[in-house]
C-alpha cells in the first residue's frame, strides 16, 4: 500500500484548507462577488474625492459649506472616521454589501447538502459536525474578503488623501464578518433543514429585520421611558417647590385668595405626577420586555455601531453632537426631543461588550448547534 | 496505507457523543470505546514501529504501474476482458491474464479463504454444490462484513430489512436489484452517508461508521455532481486532500489518474464543460485517488460510451488482481456478468439470492436440440411441431444408461431455432448422457439434427426469476441468520430444486461443446 496519510491534526488542517480553497474558488466563479467588488470600488473612490476644510466638505475642487462639517468643529481624522462608519460601514458593508452577500451565499449550504454533492463529501474521513462547521466558516469568506478589500482600500486612500492613517478602521473587517455570521448561521440552519436557497435567504432576512425592529422598538421605548422619567423628575421637583411655597404662604398667614390657587396648582401637579408615574411604570414594563427580546436576538446594529464607537471617541462624538445642536440641527429621530435622543445614543454606546458579543454569539451557537444536529442526523 | 485516529476536536466529539450523532454501531458505550481506543492505540504504535523499521508505510512502487496507459495499450485484445459467455461455458473466476486472480471457491491455501463445501469449482469437477453452505471467510480477509442492516425512512419506508453482506479482498461483488430495492441505501450506510437504524459488522476491520476507515475506501456515488467551477485536476486534488492523501502523492497521482480515465485532453476544462460520460470518468478518478482498499461504485458505467465501459472493466479487473474489494451497484446486468465474481440480488430491502455467477445462473440448465423434420414427411411449421410433440411428449425418454437420464424430459423450447425451418426441443439436463436418448429417438424417426448446444440462463434470467419469486410472496432464497454471526445461508427448500440441476451441471465436463450443423 502506498498512500501516505497525514497525521491527525495535520489532516484536519489540510481538510479545512481544502474546504476554504474550494470556497475561495467558488466565490471567484460567482458573478455576484465581482459585482459587489465593483460597487465597493466605486464607494471607496468616494473617499478619494471627499475632503474637509475650514468652510465645509470638499468634493474634488469644490467646497460645500456645511455648518457642522468643517475643520473648525472636527479634525480631518474624525471626519473620515465618521464618513467611513456612516457610509462605508453603515450604508455599504452594513446594508447593501450584506444583502448581496446573503443573496450570494444563501445557496452555499443548500447546494452543499443537495443530492449528488454531499455523498462525496460525507464519504471522507471527516466528522459531520466538523465538515459542516468548516463549510459554514468558509461561507463567511465572501463577506470577509469584501470587507477586507474595501476597508484596506479605504484606509489607504484616506491616508494618501489626507495624511491620516486610520488603521483602527481595519477593525471593521472582523466586526462586519461577525455581524454577517449572525445572519449566515440562520441561513445555514434553514438551508440544511429545507435544502431551499430561497427559504434560507428569506429566513436570514427575516431574522435581520426582526432584530432591527426589536432594536428600534427598544430604543423608542427607552426614549419614551427616559422622557417620562425626566418629566416625573421635573414634576417631583416642581411639586416640592409648590409644597414649600404653600407651606410658606400658610405659615406667613397669607390670604385665602393667594393660598387657593397654589393649592389648586399643587393638586394638579400631584394628579399629573401620578399620571406620569403610571405612564413610567407602563414604559418600564415595555422597556423590560423589549430589552429581553433585544437580548435574545443577535445584535446586528450594535455590532456595526462598535466601529464608530471604537473609531470615534466619546469626546469627539460629544463635540460633533454639540456642533450639530449649535448649528440648529434639531433632528431627534423618533424621539420626543433631542436630549432624549442623545441620552439614548449614550446608553447604547455604553452597552457592555459582553452583552453585545456574548448574547449574539450565544444565539449563533444555538442556531449552529441546531444546524449541526440536523446535518448529523440527516440521511442524504 | 497508513490511517490515523479520529481527528475531530474534543468539544465537537463530545457534542457528537452527547447527541448520539455517531453511527449506532460505532459506539456501544464507554467500555467499547475504551477497548476500541486501546486497539487503535496499539495499532498506531505498531505502525509507528513499522515505520521505524521502514515497513508498512510508504509508496508501493508498483501501485500504478499496472494501471498505466502503457500497460493498457500493451494488453492484447481479449486478454483482460472476458467476452460475454458462450452458452453453458463454465466461467472461471476471471482475472486479468498475468495477474493473480481472486481466491477461488476451491482454493485450499493456508488462509482458508474459501473453506467452501459447495464444491462449485471453476473446472466443474468438484463435488456437488450444497444447498446450505456459503463461502466461509477468514475474518482478516473480509473487506466488508456487515450484518443485520436495518433502515427505515421516515418511520414507514423500510429500505433495508436485515441485510447481510460479506465481501472478501480481491473480489468484485455485484449488487443487483430493481429501483428502490435498497442497493444504494446499503452502500450509503457503509459510507456513512445514511445512518442505519441498526447495523453491525466491520469494514476493513473497523466498525461500520468509523470515519478514519473511509480514508481507505473509494466511493463513486450515483448521480454525483462535482463542483462545476473546478477543473478535473482540482476536483481530484480536492477529494484527495479530503481523503487524507498527502500533497506529494497527489501531485504524482492526479495526472496519472486523469490519463488513466481518459481525461488527459480535458484536464484544464471546467467540469461544467464535461459530458455525462466524462463526469463519470472523473468520478471514478476521484474514487481512486486514495488508492482505496475497498471501492464502492454506484452505477459506474452510467452514461459512459462502450469504449469507456471496456476501460472501466479493465481497470476493475486490475484492481481486483491487486486484492481490492470492489462492490458494484448497477442495474446493467450484462456489465456485472462480465466482471463480477459474486453477486447478490436485493429486493424490497432483503437479500434474496447470492452467489457466484455460476451459482446464480445454475437453475434451469438444459440442452437445446434443433432438428429438421424428415424430408419424406414433408412437414413444416406447426405440423412439424405437432409431429415432434407426438414423438417426444408426454412420455419420458427412457432407455438411457443412467437413472438420471430417465428424469430428463424433452419438451419443445419456446425460443426460436437458429436453423431455418428447424424445431427446438429442450432437455432439462446438462449431462451429455441425458440428451443422447432424445437425439437417438429423433434420428430414429428420421429427424435431421442440425444443432445441439447447452443453454445456461443469463444473469438477467436469474434476476427476473428472483424478482418474480419475491413478487409472488416467496421467501428469499437465502435466509439471513440472526445475531452477530453474519452467517448467510440459503434456505434448503429454495435451493433444493436448483441444486439438483446444478449438480448435474457440475458433475459434467464443465465445458460443453456446441454442435452445429452436424448430421
Amino acid at each position: 500500500m502506498s498512500t501516505r496519510a497525514a497525521p491527525g491534526f495535520q489532516l484536519a488542517l489540510a481538510q479545512t484548507g481544502a474546504v476554504f480553497l474550494d470556497a475561495y474558488r467558488e466565490l471567484h466563479a460567482r458573478k455576484m462577488f465581482w459585482i459587489a467588488l465593483g460597487i465597493a470600488g466605486l464607494i471607496v473612490s468616494v473617499f478619494a474625492v471627499l475632503g474637509i476644510n475650514e468652510r465645509g466638505v470638499t468634493l474634488l475642487w469644490f467646497t460645500l459649506e456645511i455648518p457642522f462639517f468643517n475643520t473648525q468643529l472636527m479634525s480631518k481624522a474624525t471626519f473620515y472616521k465618521v464618513l467611513f462608519a456612516s457610509v462605508g460601514v453603515g450604508l455599504w458593508l452594513g446594508w447593501a454589501s450584506t444583502i448581496l452577500a446573503l443573496v450570494s451565499t444563501a445557496s452555499l449550504i443548500p447546494d452543499f447538502v443537495s443530492s449528488g454533492q454531499i455523498e462525496s463529501m460525507l464519504a471522507r474521513p471527516i466528522g459531520r459536525v466538523r465538515l459542516f462547521l468548516t463549510k459554514y466558516l468558509a461561507g463567511l469568506l465572501f463577506v470577509f474578503s469584501q470587507a477586507l478589500l474595501f476597508t484596506l482600500a479605504a484606509v489607504l486612500l484616506i491616508g494618501i488623501r489626507s495624511g491620516e492613517w486610520l488603521w483602527p478602521l481595519l477593525l471593521a473587517v472582523p466586526l462586519v464578518t461577525l455581524f454577517f455570521s449572525y445572519l449566515f448561521c440562520v441561513s445555514a440552519l434553514v438551508g440544511v433543514w429545507t435544502r431551499s436557497t430561497l427559504a434560507a435567504l428569506l429566513a436570514a432576512l427575516a431574522v435581520w429585520g426582526a432584530g432591527l425592529a426589536v432594536t428600534v422598538t427598544d430604543n423608542i421605548v427607552l426614549g419614551q421611558r427616559l422622557s417620562v422619567q425626566r418629566q416625573v423628575s421635573f414634576l417631583t421637583k416642581d411639586l416640592e417647590a409648590t409644597r414649600l411655597q404653600l407651606t410658606g404662604l400658610e405659615q406667613g398667614g397669607a390670604e385665602r385668595e393667594k393660598i387657593e390657587p397654589v393649592q389648586e396648582g399643587l393638586g394638579r401637579r400631584e394628579l399629573e405626577l401620578a399620571k406620569r408615574n403610571e405612564s413610567l411604570e407602563t414604559w418600564q414594563f415595555w422597556g423590560r420586555l423589549t430589552f429581553v427580546t433585544r437580548t435574545i436576538f443577535p445584535k446586528t446594529a450594535e455590532t456595526k455601531a462598535l466601529i464608530e464607537r471604537w473609531a470615534v471617541s466619546d469626546d469627539e462624538m460629544a463635540r460633533l453632537m454639540d456642533a450639530q445642536d449649535n448649528a440648529g440641527q434639531q433632528n431627534s429621530g423618533p424621539f420626543a426631543d433631542r436630549p432624549t435622543m442623545r441620552q439614548v445614543e449614550k446608553i447604547n454606546r455604553e452597552r457592555s461588550l459582553l452583552w453585545i458579543f456574548g448574547t449574539s454569539l450565544l444565539f449563533q451557537a444555538m442556531v449552529l448547534g441546531a444546524a449541526c444536529y440536523v446535518f448529523s442526523r440527516r440521511d442524504f | 496505507m497508513t490511517t490515523t485516529g479520529p481527528v475531530d476536536f474534543p468539544l465537537i466529539a463530545r457534542f457528537e457523543k452527547r447527541f448520539n450523532l455517531l453511527q449506532p454501531s460505532h459506539r456501544d458505550g464507554f467500555f467499547m470505546d475504551f477497548v476500541l481506543n486501546m486497539v487503535q492505540t496499539y495499532s498506531a504504535a505498531r505502525r509507528v514501529m513499522d515505520f521505524g523499521r521502514g515497513e508498512g508505510v510508504g509508496t508501493d512502487p508498483e501501485l500504478f504501474s499496472a494501471w498505466s496507459p502503457t500497460l493498457r495499450r500493451e494488453q492484447a485484445p481479449g486478454r483482460a476482458i472476458p467476452s460475454r459467455r458462450e452458452p453453458c461455458e463454465e466461467q472461471p473466476d476471471v482475472a486479468a491474464p498475468g495477474l493473480p486472480g481472486p481466491p477461488r471457491m476451491t482454493d485450499t491455501g493456508s488462509s482458508n479463504l474459501f473453506a467452501d463445501s459447495t464444491g462449485d469449482r471453476a473446472d466443474g469437477t468438484g463435488s456437488p454444490r450444497s444447498t446450505v453452505a456459503r463461502p466461509i471467510y477468514a475474518a482478516r480477509d473480509l473487506a466488508i462484513d456487515v450484518a443485520d442492516v436495518h433502515k427505515t425512512y421516515r418511520g414507514k419506508i423500510k429500505a433495508l430489512r436485515g441485510v447481510h453482506l460479506r465481501v472478501p479482498r480481491g473480489e468484485i461483488f455485484g449488487l443487483l436489484g430493481p429501483n428502490g430495492a435498497g442497493k444504494s441505501t446499503l452502500v450509503k450506510v457503509l459510507m456513512t452517508v445514511i445512518n442505519a437504524d441498526r447495523a453491525s459488522g466491520h469494514m476493513l476491520g473497523q466498525p461500520i461508521g468509523d470515519k478514519p476507515t473511509l480514508a481507505r475506501v473509494g466511493y463513486l456515488p450515483e448521480h454525483h455532481r462535482f463542483p462545476d467551477y473546478l477543473t478535473a485536476e482540482q476536483v481530484i486534488h480536492f477529494f484527495g486532500t479530503m481523503s487524507g492523501v498527502d500533497r506529494i502523492t497527489r501531485r504524482r497521482r492526479v495526472p496519472e489518474l486523469i490519463e488513466l480515465v481518459g481525461l488527459a485532453g480535458a484536464r484544464g476544462k471546467k467540469v461544467r464543460q464535461y459530458s455525462k460520460g466524462m463526469r463519470q470518468r472523473l468520478g471514478l478518478a476521484q474514487a481512486l485517488i486514495n488508492d482505496p482498499e475497498v471501492l464502492l461504485l454506484d452505477e459506474p458505467t452510467d452514461g459512459v460510451d462502450p469504449e469507456g465501459r471496456r476501460d472501466i472493466r479493465t481497470l476493475l479487473l486490475e484492481l481486483r488482481a491487486r486484492q481490492k474489494a470492489i462492490v458494484i451497484n448497477t442495474h446493467i446486468l450484462a456489465e456485472l456478468e462480465l466482471v463480477c465474481d459474486r453477486a447478490a440480488i436485493i429486493y424490497d430491502g432483503q437479500l434474496h439470492d447470492e452467489g457466484t455467477m455460476a451459482q446464480l445462473t445454475s437453475f434451469d440448465l438444459s440442452y437445446l436440440v434443433e432438428a429438421l423434420p424428415p424430408l419424406a414427411a414433408g412437414l413444416s411449421g406447426p405440423a412439424a411441431e405437432v409431429a415432434l410433440d407426438a414423438l417426444l411428449l408426454p412420455q419420458t425418454v427412457a432407455g438411457g444408461p443412467s437413472e438420471q437420464m430417465g428424469k430428463a424430459i424433452a419438451r419443445r423450447a419456446d425460443s426460436a431455432a437458429s436453423t431455418p425451418g428447424a424445431t427446438q426441443v429442450r432437455v432439462s439436463s446438462t449431462a451429455p448422457d441425458d440428451v443422447q436418448p432424445v437425439i437417438d429417438r429423433l434420428r430414429h424417426a428420421g429427424w435431421r439434427i442440425t444443432r445441439v448446444h447447452c443453454q445456461r440462463p443469463t444473469l438477467e434470467d436469474a434476476f427476473m426469476r428472483v424478482i418474480d419469486r419475491a413478487k409472488g410472496g416467496e421467501p428469499p432464497m437465502i435466509q439471513q441468520a440472526g445475531g452477530d454471526s453474519g452467517v448467510v445461508s440459503p434456505s434448503v427448500e429454495a435451493r433444493a430444486a436448483d441444486a439438483r440441476l446444478a449438480d448435474s451441471a457440475h458433475g459434467g465436463t464443465g465445458t460443453l461443446p456446441t454442435i452445429g450443423g452436424t448430421q
